[in-house]
């Protein structure tokens, strides 16, 4: 017997579910191969785990559990309008993975998805496919890194790889111009030894202050490794992006924001960053009523927010005076038309 | 609600004889409850645990949970307890060996030779997988603690094991996990059910004696014993942050909606905005004392209580 006093969780992907028909996967093998200790369990289809019924999201976050399926449908979709197109046309967006192993207590996957368990499509081919067709139309912006911190799962999946393989073919191949962003907040140094840069990948890291950092982004990356490895990033010649999306309020916002943006100014040459978003945050009705109710605790999900039209974000001053805040102290040392801001796009 | 039991979560644990129950029915100090008329119930409430003595199949469990667990809350689990056959004896499939799938899968060799026993009798499992053969639906309930036992797949049907019946891949086999699961997400979720199951027989039930299911069952009490304990823990754990600050909530919320002459929508804002308060260490209860010290509550009227809030509001934030 495990001494059942030790450990209150299961460590992450003790569990593995595996649809049938990825079975034979090379991705399921690869994948599984680094998992040798997981319990592996037969399913039918994905959503027979993850959209059980009942299932309470932040207990299953704590001993996260993997489901390697298959994607069909719908493979790629339209921009949301609260997310950032940094003024791109055809912007888009592709889940090859539902979840995240970072657990944010602010994030809409909380309220979006019915589990917290992670969910990896190994089809990723049918993505590319899906990709490549649309290619010959018009050109692509494509955020893959939406529902889920590919960077962060980069040792167990490496799905960053593969996407950095399949947009550098592209640019060799006479289609259309294609510009993926990965968001993340994995700053993993060891990244730049197994990586490479290309030229359509932008890569969207979130900066945060320390303090909330350590109060709502649990297992992320310190701040200071965060910029350590924009700064690594950007000498190697990666495309690097930061957001300052969502804003949190706290008391003493606007000095921890300060001290933030002091950081990133002595370590980050700003000149060479691609560009910069800012928004507070905000989320939708729906999603903002289950975090709250799995989150009772959670101080930011639980602000008095206020509701606009079915969507939930801090009162209109106090949105304005955070947003503004961070675009002057930005705009010192940026040029304006790279600092996109959220609220632009609403109006 | 539940009676008297203050802070203690509550496990229910289900078994179909109670042969299957005696062990425990010792182990934990439980009083049966003569209350119940249609069921054998036990309880022990100082420790939080009530077992109930179902009755062999799917509706004699399904109707048993929906008389005892009503009123199961966050933090609660049902755990089912009992025998089952051991499938065996059999060449293990490649596909239908998912348990034993680790290290093993990749190779895609079976890791068990023909004819060899994949559980012995006396053997306990927790099981990830059930499925009901009737249906084919398929179950999973979470596996989120660590817990020491080895873990299999059952299948559960509407008549007793024979080897001659159809194994679809897996290695338990018994008449109630389905049930219990299906019946029990009315009042649980996936992460507060689990089934321990002790292996009695290959499939001549029949041979199988109640004095030899009371000894199976007490050669695993401390296993289960352990198990459900932990399950306590983790439930006075998880709940004992949540429910101090619902009880804050509740007495200021009712004191403040009541001299605020609140509708119902402000007190849902004003509830909102007390819980934010609590959570970034707002005194509250000092609060709500300082604004009647300053004259700004009670208030006469709901007019003067909308602006008594906005001012509530401006000093929590």
């Amino acid at each position: 017997m495990k001494n059942l006093k030790g450990e209150y969780y299961n460590s992450p992907f003790s569990h593995v579910y595996v649809e049938k028909e990825v079975w034979e996967h090379p991705r399921t093998k690869r994948i599984l191969a680094k998992l040798p200790d997981a319990d592996v369990i037969e399913i039918d289809h994905y959503k027979d785990v993850f959209c059980r019924k009942g299932q309470d999201y932040v207990l299953q976050h704590r001993a996260q559990n993997l489901i390697l399926g298959a994607k069909h449908g719908t493979l790629l979709y339209k921009g949301a309008p609260v997310c950032q197109s940094f003024g791109n046309q055809n912007f888009y967006y592709t889940s090859c993975m539902m979840n995240c192993i970072f657990d944010c207590e602010y994030c809409y996957l909380k309220g979006m998805y019915p589990s917290g368990n992670l969910v990896v499509f190994v089809n990723l081919e049918d993505i590319f496919k899906e990709v490549e067709k649309l290619l010959l139309k018009e050109e692509l912006y494509l955020c893959i890194s939406y529902d889920t911190d590919l960077p962060a799962l980069e040792g167990l999946m490496g799905y960053v790889q593969e996407w950095l393989q399949f947009v550098e073919e592209n640019l060799f191949s006479g289609k259309k111009r294609l510009t993926v962003e990965i968001r993340t907040k994995a700053a993993d140094s060891h990244f730049f030894e197994r990586h490479f840069p290309v030229p359509g990948v932008i890569y969207g890291m979130t900066l945060s202050p320390q303090i909330v950092i350590e109060s709502y982004e649990h297992k992320t990356p310190a701040l200071r490794q965060r910029i350590a490895w924009a700064t690594q990033a950007m000498t190697e010649g990666y495309r690097v992006r930061l957001c300052f999306d969502p804003m949190i309020y706290c008391k003493e916002w606007k000095q921890r924001y300060s001290e933030m943006l002091e950081d990133v100014f002595s370590q980050i040459d700003m000149d060479k960053i691609e560009d910069v978003s800012v928004g507070t945050f905000r989320v939708s009705q729906d999603y903002l009523k289950k975090m709250r109710r799995q989150q009772p605790c959670s101080m930011v999900v639980q602000y008095p927010f206020i509701n606009d039209k079915g969507v939930y974000h801090y009162p209109k001053e106090l949105t304005k005076e955070m947003e503004q805040f961070l675009v002057d102290r930005l705009k010192e040392r940026i040029a304006e038309k790279k600092i996109f801001l959220w609220e632009d796009e609403e109006m | 609600m539940k009676e008297n039991i203050g802070v203690i979560n509550m496990i229910y644990i289900l078994t179909a004889m109670y042969a299957e129950a005696r062990a425990i029915i010792t182990h934990f100090h439980l009083k049966k409850d003569i209350s119940h008329i249609h069921f054998q119930v036990f309880d022990n409430q100082e420790v939080g645990i009530r077992l109930i003595v179902a009755g062999i199949g799917a509706i004699s469990a399904a109707v048993a949970i929906a008389d005892t667990c009503m009123a199961a809350e966050a933090g609660d689990f049902l755990v089912n307890v009992g025998i089952c056959a051991g499938i065996q004896e059999e060449k293990v499939s490649e596909k239908g060996n998912d348990c034993l799938a680790k290290g093993a899968l990749l190779s895609r060799e079976p890791n068990q030779g023909e004819n060899e026993r994949i559980c012995r009798i006396g053997e306990i499992f927790l099981c990830n997988k059930i499925r009901e053969q009737i249906t084919g639906r398929t179950f999973y309930p979470d596996i989120l603690y660590p817990h020491g036992l080895k873990e299999a797949q059952i299948l559960t049907g509407a008549a007793a094991y024979t080897k001659d019946k159809k194994k679809e891949g897996f290695w338990l086999y018994d008449m109630e996990a389905a049930a219990v699961y299906q019946a029990g997400l009315y009042y649980f979720g996936p992460h507060q059910m689990s089934f321990l199951k002790v292996v009695s027989d290959y499939g001549d039930a029949e041979k199988v004696t109640a004095e030899q299911v009371r000894e199976l069952m007490e050669g695993n009490v401390e296993r289960i014993a352990e198990y459900v304990n932990f399950l306590q823990e983790i439930g006075r754990k998880e709940q004992s942050g949540i429910s101090f600050l619902e009880d804050v909530l509740l007495s200021e919320t009712e004191k403040l909606c009541r001299d605020m002459h609140c509708s119902k929508t402000m007190a849902a804002a004003l509830r909102q905005c007390i819980r934010y308060g609590i959570l970034s260490g707002v005194d509250i209860a000092e609060l709500r004392k300082e604004m009647y010290r300053e004259g700004k509550l009670p208030c006469k009227d709901k007019r003067e209580g909308k602006l008594c809030f906005e001012e509530f509001k401006r000093r929590v934030l």
